[in-house]
């Protein structure tokens, strides 16, 4: 594994930095400093010198007024020491303070024994669950705060908080979540954890809520966005059915890729730099069909994050972003569920208990035009008899049992599958096709074949992740996960143009990822919050082709081959969450990887900063990401890869890829029903694989074949540059919505080895963008509208036209001149929907119809340009377009 | 106030794209050196804008240019014979296993390119067979979907062109012999079939390999010094009584470099990319090939 000096001193520079952090924040003392002290007072009462003494040092006291009525103090001290200035007035009244944190002191009373050392003053851990009062569901990132001592504590994923060394005795606490109602109410130390149960807000009162959340400096992890479910999935999304990742899309720092394979693109990556994961486990190909819908259906989670350009220590693997998601438990209060009927499939869900303690989520969503239209029809002219296939269809499967045996324990076992089947096979008069261009009546081009087309690609996601959460002391809570999860594609093509000449080709391709995690979380202090963990994840990547190419019956042409690429990665990490202040959140970190068989640790420091001004939230994220997987595809050939893409995992031989990140930001609310994000970033990548030939189009039978060699050839490393300001303003008040999203960026690449010295637009790189949805709810009716307008994506440009002539053409041949890769780009992207619903009960089922209508102004959005260098005449540039209007219908059921 | 620097801000992180101006003043080289005969003409091209119709003509010609090949430390000088064209002021013999350079100095830019000559190739011996009747077949200009119709719902494009008829199949086999041995450089092969059909009775030739390119050492021996290689094209019939119509075959083969083999490969799509050059500072190709064809008429 090579690592360039200039990286070596880099990694340094961000070691040294972490490591002063983390001494700054294991270290208290080293956070105080001397200020001469003097106090001189005489029966003078207690309340008053405390009061006076907290105003003249700055110091925060918290006492009850009945602790210091009707006391006298009296003192005479001068030096540096807080805890003995504190100690001597207090002296004589069987009280003593205890030092929560810097400049932080509560008082606390010690009986009669005077000279009883605070140190043995019975300190205890505010520790518990969120959860939802109905469903029981524990919420991950809910905030327990104590607003008297400016101290909180979000909870964990297993939705546990713990706020350790404090008096024992009752708190005042204020409990938010985003999408519930605040709660306000007394806490008290207990040796079991304290069950807190949210109500889910209504939607009238959602605004304040929302807003004071936002006050609340711990809501946000740096370079986090936590998903409102509910929020995200109300928002439009292309297919017009709810779908968490196409409405991920309204965030500023996330594109959705327009290819057959789908895809999102975080603040200027690429689509593999982002990973996908469910309850802990990565999940390989998110996409449906044509990437209309993904695998994320909404009902099913109740967590999702997206992790962006910084991640927590915990997270690693790709460099751009991470999105976590977890699916729901299942309600422990009575079974509901919620089915639906869409334009392109129908689903349903499922939740509810089944015993004490155990409790269940089923989740499930499948298209319905093969069970309209048929997978297979009869075809026969009189004389022959054939099969004309349209095995169109998809499905997607989750499935959650989560046992609680106690309140310290927690077991779930989650189950997941998606597979898509594409199987065509046309038997075709194509006589008749080209002699009727426009009136296409079926049963007139339909006829017995010999000479046929067929296609037909599966594939599937198979995921299985098994946690156990154990609240094994009330600092400490351990979680445990073990997963194995697959992806499997199979495509087969069969063409055969003459009757003794065919092409038949099988390609299979599977990867298999088994791992295990282990998380700790340690509540060291009121002030830090120690997290660490190990994960061993070992992946295998095979693929196999299979090729018969007949070009008569005496000449053939075949291929047979396989590929198998595994690697196994071993990872430690360590995060500590540190708050000096009421105000200041520091969040150092460090994970350490390392491929099996490989010489050199990969260190991926990272730090995060907030600081809390009251209106505004300032954040600020920096680190080092490395990435093992390396996703290319065949760029020669049409027989493989046209589905799926392959992955090339790290090796001795194949080195890493890995970024460096920073990103600048502030949060800042306005008024009680605005709130608006503003992020700058800078995204450096170094050994990105880029292709040799950006614009290779895949015009052979055979490329160069599926093995490391061929396909790495293809490419060649290179760099990646993105940065970029991405602003976000949510408007909230009783039933109206707006959201605004604008992002300004470039993302541009190069290749050295190609020649390339300076960077060029990358293939999504998309200069500006804003979003806007306004959505408005009236008793029954909500109706809302959208639009979308970004730059155009980037095309390459012929400069010029220009002849070559060969031995054996009889004329030169027209070329043209692509001198730079990317160096145009196509019209803005314009679209303007609408969209409507109506809710209505019957009996105790809530129904819903909803109606969206995409690009209403039948924009014709160029996706695509053409040239024809022939020659002689001038060079025929031509466009292709998008979709024109479409409307999209969807009835929902709710029990 | 506030607002300019925000302006300021947007433009310094997303800037805008501009696509450069069309550069004409791009020379084009086409040069081929064949193995052991007289130096060859070099053909002096310039690029033309896109609007431009191109012709081959003094409009595109690249005229008053300095050409010089090196030839084992020789500069054979050439002159311009007409519009673009420049012949050897000397007559010399390329050499095969030699090392040749090109230098072309035309108004303010220097272009050059380098090559080697091949050993000499022929063809050894021919094998050819039509099938006795005629198959069914797909007759269809291409397979692949035409890009500018695909916002319908492809049918369209799909059907363009194409129906089912009956086609002869014709298998060629060439033989050449390969005495090249192990002399260090690594040539390609180059074999190309030409049926000379009208338009109306060409087919794609996607199954039916009737060209390929591929290194030599690729391909088999099928005795001691002989290679050999197959391939077929269609010609479509109108019923299945009708017999192969009359027409001619050129066959082709060439020993040639990596570079010229990767220009040819890649000159299948111009529209979408440009096949590599070997030309320093401009385009097109300059290479040493050994060449042979046979032309024979099918019936």
């Amino acid at each position: 594994m090579h690592v360039t000096l200039r990286q070596w001193f880099f990694r340094k520079r961000l070691l040294c930095l972490y490591l002063v952090a983390a001494f700054i924040g294991v270290s208290p003392e080293a956070s105080s400093y001397a200020q001469d002290i003097s106090v001189d007072v005489s029966s003078e009462p207690l309340s008053q010198v405390l009061d006076s003494f907290g105003t003249s040092y700055r110091i925060n006291l918290v006492y009850a007024q009945r602790q210091v009525e009707g006391r006298l103090a009296t003192c005479n001290y001068v030096g540096t020491d807080v805890a003995a200035a504190l100690a001597c007035i207090l002296s004589d009244q069987n009280l003593s303070v205890i030092r929560l944190k810097r400049r932080q002191y509560v008082l606390v009373e010690v009986g009669d024994d005077a000279s009883l050392d605070p140190i043995e003053i019975r300190l205890g851990t505010l520790h518990g669950f969120v959860m939802d009062s109905l469903s029981e569901e524990t919420l991950p990132g809910a905030h327990v705060y104590l607003p008297r001592f400016a101290i909180g504590s979000a909870t964990n994923k297993a939705g546990y908080y713990a706020i350790p060394s404090l008096p024992f005795g009752q708190y005042r606490a204020r409990i938010s979540f985003l999408g519930y109602a605040t709660l306000d109410t007394l806490l008290e130390i207990s040796e079991e954890p304290t069950i807190i149960r949210l109500d889910r807000q209504t939607l009238e009162s959602q605004a304040i809520f929302v807003s004071s959340d936002r006050r609340d400096p711990y809501e946000v992890e740096p370079g986090v966005r936590q998903v409102s479910v509910n929020r995200i999935s109300k928002l439009p999304g292309f297919s017009g059915e709810a779908d968490l990742l196409q409405s991920l899309r309204w965030f500023p720092s996330v594109q959705r890729v327009r290819t057959n394979q789908g895809g999102l693109i975080v603040r200027g990556g690429e689509p593999d730099q982002v990973h996908y994961l469910i309850d802990g486990a990565p999940v390989y190909h998110m996409w449906h069909i044509a990437g209309l819908l993904s695998v994320y259906q909404p009902e099913a989670f109740k967590d999702v994050r997206l992790y962006q350009g910084s991640f927590p220590a915990e997270h690693g693997g790709r460099l751009s972003a991470v999105l976590d998601a977890e699916l729901k438990d299942g309600t422990m209060d009575q079974i509901t569920g919620l089915a639906g009927l869409g334009v392109l499939s129908a689903r349903a869900f499922v939740e509810g208990p089944i015993t004490k303690g155990l409790s269940f989520m089923v989740s499930g969503r499948r298209s319905y035009l093969d069970r309209i239209i048929g997978r297979r029809h009869p075809v026969y002219d009189g004389s022959r008899r054939d099969t004309m296939r349209t095995g169109i269809h998809l499905y997607d499967i989750s499935t959650k049992l989560a046992w609680r045996p106690s309140a310290r324990q927690r077991l779930t076992l989650g189950v997941y599958g998606s597979s898509d089947v594409l199987d065509i096979r046309l038997p075709v008069n194509l006589s008749v096709v080209g002699s009727f261009r426009d009136a296409l009546p079926l049963s007139d081009w339909l006829s017995p074949a010999s000479l046929v087309f067929e296609f037909d690609t599966r594939w599937s996601n198979r995921l299985i992740s098994a946690r156990y959460q154990y609240l094994y002391a009330d600092r400490l809570f351990l979680s445990a996960t073990a997963y194995a999860t697959s992806y499997r594609a199979h495509e087969r093509i069969f063409i055969r143009p003459t009757t003794i000449s065919s092409v038949n080709s099988v390609y299979e391709l599977d990867i298999l990822d088994v791992g295990v995690k282990l998380n700790v979380d340690y509540y060291l202090s009121l002030t830090h919050h120690i997290r660490g963990g190990i994960s061993i994840a070992q992946r295998t990547f095979s693929s196999e082709l299979e090729a018969l190419i007949l070009q008569t019956n005496t000449i053939s042409e075949s291929i047979d081959e396989r590929s198998a690429l595994d690697n196994t990665e071993i990872v430690l990490y360590a995060q500590d969450t540190w708050r000096p202040t009421a105000r200041l959140q520091i969040q150092p970190g460090l994970r350490v990887s390392q491929l099996r068989g490989a010489k050199d640790l990969r260190l991926s420091p990272r730090l995060g900063v907030l600081y809390d001004l009251d209106q505004v939230i300032l954040r600020m994220a920096m680190g080092v990401n490395v990435q093992y997987l390396h996703q290319v595809r065949d760029r020669y050939s049409v027989l493989y890869d046209l589905i799926s893409y392959r992955w090339v995992p790290a090796s001795r031989s194949v080195d890493p890829s890995h970024s460096y990140h920073a990103s600048l930001g502030a949060g800042v609310l306005l008024g009680n029903f605005f709130t608006v994000d503003v992020d700058l970033y800078v995204h450096l990548t170094h050994g990105l694989l880029l292709p040799r030939n950006e614009q290779q189009s895949r015009d052979r039978l055979l490329g160069p074949g599926i093995e490391l060699g061929a396909i790495l050839g293809q490419y060649t490393r290179g760099k990646a540059l993105a940065h970029g300001l991405e602003a976000n303003l949510q408007y909230e008040r009783g039933a109206s919505f707006l959201w605004v999203s604008y992002a300004a960026g470039r993302s541009r690449s190069r290749a050295p080895e190609l020649g390339e010295y300076k960077f060029r637009p990358g293939r999504f790189d998309i200069p500006q963008q804003l979003q806007i949805a306004f959505q408005r709810t009236r008793s029954h009716w909500s109706y809302g509208v959208s639009g979308n307008w970004r730059s155009g994506y980037p095309i390459t440009v012929p400069e010029a036209r220009y002849a070559v002539g060969d031995p054996l053409s009889e004329a030169p041949q027209g070329f043209l001149y692509f001198p730079k890769i990317n160096n145009g780009r196509l019209p803005p992207y314009v679209n303007y929907g609408v969209q409507g619903s109506y809710r209505f009960n019957v009996g105790d089922v809530a129904l819903q119809l909803k109606l969206e209508v995409d690009n209403i102004t039948f924009r014709r959005n160029v996706i695509g340009r053409v040239y024809d260098p022939a020659l002689p005449h001038e060079v025929a540039i031509t466009s292709r377009y998008g979709l024109p209007a479409y409307p999209l219908l969807e009835i929902t059921a709710q029990f | 106030m506030k607002f300019r620097y925000l302006l300021i801000a947007v433009i310094f992180l997303a800037g805008c794209d501009a696509v450069q101006p069309e550069d004409t003043s791009l020379l084009v080289v086409e040069a081929f050196v064949m193995s052991e005969q007289s130096l060859p003409e070099i053909i002096l091209r310039q690029a033309a804008p896109l609007r431009d119709p191109y012709q081959l003509d003094s409009s595109t010609a690249a005229m008053g240019a300095q050409v010089g090949l090196t030839l084992q430390d020789a500069l054979i000088p050439y002159r311009m014979q007409r519009p673009g064209a420049y012949v050897p002021l000397d007559s010399v013999i390329a050499v095969p296993g030699e090392s040749i350079a090109l230098n072309v100095q035309w108004e303010d830019q220097l272009v050059t390119a380098r090559t080697r000559i091949p050993p000499l190739i022929s063809l050894d011996s021919i094998e050819i067979s039509v099938s006795d009747t005629p198959v069914p077949g797909l007759l269809l200009d291409s397979l692949f979907i035409d890009p500018t119709q695909i916002d319908s719902l492809g049918i369209r494009a799909l059907g363009t062109g194409a129906r089912e008829g009956l086609v002869h199949l014709v298998r060629a086999t060439v033989y050449w012999e390969d005495h090249t041995g192990n002399d260090g450089n690594d040539w390609w092969i180059r074999m190309q079939l030409l049926p000379t059909l009208t338009q109306d009775q060409r087919l794609s030739n996607y199954f039916l390999s009737s060209e390929v390119v591929q290194p030599e050492e690729d391909i088999p021996f099928i005795d001691a010094n002989r290679r050999s290689w197959s391939g077929s094209y269609a010609v479509p019939v109108a019923s299945q009584t009708d017999p192969i119509s009359q027409h001619g075959l050129r066959i082709s083969i060439i020993r040639c470099t990596e570079a010229y083999a990767d220009f040819v490969s890649q000159s299948s799509n111009p529209g979408e990319y440009e096949p590599p050059s070997n030309i320093l500072h401009g385009r097109g190709i300059f290479a040493g090939l050994a060449v042979d064809t046979f032309t024979v008429s099918i019936k």
